[in-house]
């Protein structure tokens, strides 16, 4: 029930931003940059919403104080790992700009929040190399990116595959990695559960940053772009491993 | 160029730019599950490939290719590889 109104709450949500709010500012805006910047603001006071409202019913609660020490930097680029359905709501509920790598079969099958998504402008995970540069060009505008490496929620005691697409992105923008780590206890919204199989108690979120690369260690290092990005990503999969309590819920 | 050839190259290139075993990178050897490439590093192979051979090949072609096998058909199909 607690959780069934959050999800109608996050629908209802999703469908302003999607039938209001993009309409909107795509007529009033003065280019398609400031329409999608438009969007992604609306989006984020969409999920402090949720987050308020899932605090409400007391579904969850959230330490996340270190991300606001990002807010004020210039582009990063943002992984986590990906324990629950909730961390992009989580992320993005803490800066008015904020784009996003979303997984492009998943988008194909919610056409209400596909609608919100590309009026954000958000980049769908399967165009390869131009899904590289179209990021790394928005990072050198100074916007921030948020990426998910293993590409979909993690699985339950572990990681799944980190993908390399962080990596060339930082590489081809200069824009360094930060990564963030999510912690959820009781694990909810997790890979293989549906949405309302939740423990009746009160999950604890914590986000934390767990470390940050920088992209020129490994462009100067005197190696091609392909064999940076697969040490670039080696070290990103050392941070989390080396982090307690991440994987384990 | 024999198949055989063709396979030496794309073997060098593979070992070359991902730093992989050279024993790894056999005929039947998948793309993706056995030597870890994806489709970024599909557009180096492709770049490769045609300033080593002077083939035309697309980034779609090799996306759509699994085996390092497929690749060496592919090119011999283009440069009259014979076997």
């Amino acid at each position: 029930m607690r959780l069934g109104s959050a999800f109608v709450e996050f629908g209802i949500s999703a469908l302003f931003v999607a039938f209001v709010v993009a309409p909107l500012v795509r007529r009033l805006a003065k280019s398609p940059e400031r329409a999608e910047l438009a969007v992604q603001g609306a989006i984020r006071r969409a999920y402090a919403l949720s987050l308020a409202w899932l605090r409400l019913v007391r579904i969850l609660t959230v330490d996340s104080k270190e991300l606001e020490q990002l807010a004020g930097e210039g582009a990063c680029i943002v992984v986590a790992n990906h324990p629950t359905m909730l961390d992009v709501v989580l992320i993005g509920s803490h800066f008015p700009q904020m784009d996003c790598i979303v997984n492009a079969g998943w988008t194909a099958n919610s056409p209400f929040l596909s609608r919100a998504i590309d009026a954000a402008g958000y980049v769908r995970n399967d165009a390869g190399q131009s899904a590289v540069d179209d990021c790394a060009a928005r990072l050198v505008r100074g916007r921030k990116l948020l990426v998910f490496p293993e590409g979909t929620r993690s699985p339950w005691g572990s990681y799944g595959k980190f993908r390399r697409g962080a990596a060339h992105i930082a590489l081809a923008s200069g824009a360094p990695i930060v990564a963030v780590t999510i912690r959820c206890r009781p694990r909810m919204l997790g890979s293989g559960r549906r949405w309302h199989e939740v423990a009746g108690g009160t999950s604890r979120f914590e986000l934390r940053i767990a470390g940050r690369l920088d992209p020129a260690a490994y462009d100067g290092a005197g190696v091609g772009l392909p064999i940076a990005a697969r040490r670039m990503t080696e070290d990103l999969v050392r941070i989390y491993l080396q982090e307690p309590d991440v994987a384990d819920a | 160029m024999t198949e055989t050839e063709l396979l030496e190259r794309v073997r060098s290139i593979l070992v070359r730019e991902f730093e992989l075993d050279p024993g790894q990178v056999t005929s039947s050897a998948r793309l993706v599950d056995d030597l870890d490439l994806d489709s970024i590093d599909g557009v180096t192979i492709v770049v490769r490939l045609e300033a080593l051979l002077h083939v035309s090949i697309t980034d779609e072609e090799i996306q759509a290719m699994t085996t390092v096998g497929d690749i060496v058909t592919a090119l011999a199909a283009r440069t009259d590889g014979t076997r």
